[in-house]
């Protein structure tokens, strides 16, 4: 049997999600354990594509296009990342276009708050107003849930993270403040997978609520419920997530990250 | 054409009145504005009002400093150290600034209407988010159906901020200003300004710009005043010129941990050098300055 880390398990199974032609939006990470699920974690799993079944996958990462992923910067400073071989460097309104125009296939996104529907916050902790714990603000968390034609929420379980309702829906999901998804007149397909270390999610649940899909090995219903804010739906008979194959981990551990530095906290 | 000035940042700085609308250039971890940041500091500015996008690093400084009055913004995080904007994030909490957030691309909109010299813009953004909860309708969005396809649109005001203090790489002595790298906002920001102040590493020759007009962001008439000092973007990158200084990021938000450290980080970096050359001995001098540096040669 092949032996993984889990955070190479995490990366599998976001690659074997990615398609062949599309494009994958990555955002710009802080560091640690935060820089692994935002900007790490969707890079190794979209070279893993590229590599095994989606040659034509090609990604942006912050305002570079399609930079070149068989030359992984070894440092993420950014003059390492300005000068990544790349096709495109873009401004932030072109971007906006491309995702309003339907451009962006997937949209890797994470973020402190998320509920059973799928909404997102990034913004506050407690009330707008007087916040409790102000956060980063929004980035472009609003246009990955309105015109992404896929969301992917990459994050780890743990019930501050995952709560009955957010306290502010900085990105909307499938159903927020009483009214669907189509009521908002959102084109994108918003959040379709909830990617954590205990396993993986989608909104297919009864009245588009998180469901589990896989559970990763050693992974019990107790433990996903326990770890989550909201009563979570679990499957009986649940699959267990899909597991790296020796050449998926030799790939990632000889051609995309040999010295570990995506996939280190 | 019409040419730039060419000030000191001293100078400079004396000329943002308090209570400015102001917009400051950069993101992520460069081209941000720093040593004009620890200027206005310095000179006591007070009740700023900053238009943002994500330009964090510039913006804590100078909410840590006690310049700002309120800040519209797209999002503020540390990249590069882990943890948020500390400065600002309390500043919010303890209700010391006014706070107003758009989505990062309803903002870059806004800019972009304010430097087309247009009145508003129309965005698909931020539908059925909390985001327009928190502003007031017919005063800062309305909400209308477009005269032409029909289709609901989200109208939000133009940004055109009194002054946008813009870090770039060089200008010719007339104010040809060139920006390499990432560029993000940075031309938008400052065609929506009434007024643009740009700080640079270096005068260059005006061969040097006919070389290459093709980086040149903003040609000088935009630029109505110009301020020229090496490493002023420090401790953030300025791409071909000199990388970040991870070192001192770490020891700016450590400092903003408690009070009596941030008042600490202050003293020694902000009130005691008596310019930015003293600032730069202080933060490390000379090594310091050769670990940052680009490569003549790679450019980086």
């Amino acid at each position: 049997m092949t032996e993984y880390t889990l955070n190479e398990l995490m990366a599998v199974n976001v690659a074997r999600q990615l398609h062949d032609d599309e494009m994958g939006f990555i955002g710009v990470g802080t560091g640690g354990r935060a820089f692994t699920v935002a900007v790490g974690l969707p890079i190794v799993a979209a070279r893993l594509a590229q590599l095994t079944h989606a040659p034509n996958f090609t990604i942006q990462i912050g305002t570079i296009i399609s930079p070149d992923l068989e030359n992984i910067p070894k440092v993420f400073t950014e003059n390492h990342i300005t000068t990544w071989p790349t096709m495109a460097r873009v401004r932030a309104d072109d971007n906006l276009d491309m995702f309003v125009k339907g451009k962006v296939d997937v949209g890797f996104v994470s973020g402190p708050q998320i509920d059973q529907y799928g909404n997102i916050n990034i913004t506050v902790i407690g009330d707008y107003k007087k916040p409790k714990v102000r956060l980063v603000g929004c980035l472009a968390l609003p246009e990955h849930l309105a015109f992404a034609r896929r969301a992917f929420v990459i994050t780890d379980h743990n019930a501050r993270t995952f709560v009955e309702n957010v306290h502010f829906v900085t990105g909307v999901g499938w159903q927020a403040n009483g009214k669907s998804r189509e009521e908002y007149n959102l084109p994108g397909g918003g959040p379709v997978y909830v990617f954590t270390d205990l396993g993986v999610f989608d909104f297919n649940g009864e009245g588009h609520r998180m469901q589990a899909l896989t559970l990763h090995p050693g992974v019990t219903p107790d433990m996903v419920q326990e770890k989550t804010g909201f009563p979570v739906i679990i499957p009986p008979n649940v699959p267990t997530s899909i597991l790296p194959t020796e050449e998926e981990i030799e790939l990632i551990r000889t051609k995309i990250d040999p010295e570990n530095i995506l996939l280190k906290y | 054409m019409l040419n730039s000035r060419i000030l000191t940042i001293e100078e400079a700085a004396a000329g943002i009145p308090d209570g400015s609308v102001v917009t400051v250039g950069g993101f992520g971890v460069f081209l941000q504005p720093m040593a004009m940041m620890r200027e206005m500091i310095r000179q006591g500015k007070k009740d700023i009002n900053l238009l943002s996008v994500g330009e964090a690093y510039a913006a804590d400084l100078l909410v840590g400093g006690g310049c700002v009055r309120s800040v519209t913004l797209a999002s503020f995080g540390f990249e590069a150290v882990t943890g948020r904007s500390r400065n600002f994030c309390k500043a919010v909490e303890q209700g010391k600034v006014e706070v107003e957030d758009y989505s990062h691309f309803s903002m870059a909109s806004r800019f972009l209407a304010g430097a087309m010299g247009l009145p508003f813009t129309a965005v698909h953004s931020m539908r059925g988010s909390d985001l327009l909860d928190h502003l007031p309708e017919g005063k800062k969005y309305v909400k209308m159906d477009c005269p032409f396809s029909g289709e609901e649109v989200i109208l939000l005001p133009a940004a055109k901020p009194d002054i946008a203090i813009i870090q770039a790489q060089r200008a010719d002595m007339d104010g040809n200003l060139q920006v390499m790298g990432p560029t993000i906002c940075i031309e938008e920001q400052a065609r929506a300004a009434k007024r643009v102040i740009a700080i640079v590493e270096e005068i260059v020759p005006r061969s040097v710009i006919q070389a290459n007009p093709t980086a040149t962001l903003l040609p000088s008439f935009f630029v109505d005043t110009l301020v020229v000092l090496p490493y002023s973007a420090h401790p953030m990158a300025s791409y071909g010129y000199y990388d970040y200084d991870l070192e001192h990021l770490y020891t700016y938000t450590n400092s903003s941990k408690t009070p009596e450290s941030w008042k600490g980080y202050l003293d020694e970096y902000v009130y005691a050098p008596k310019d930015h050359y003293e600032y730069l001995e202080q933060v490390g001098g000379l090594r310091k300055i050769m670990q940052l540096r680009a490569d003549p040669l790679l450019g980086y």
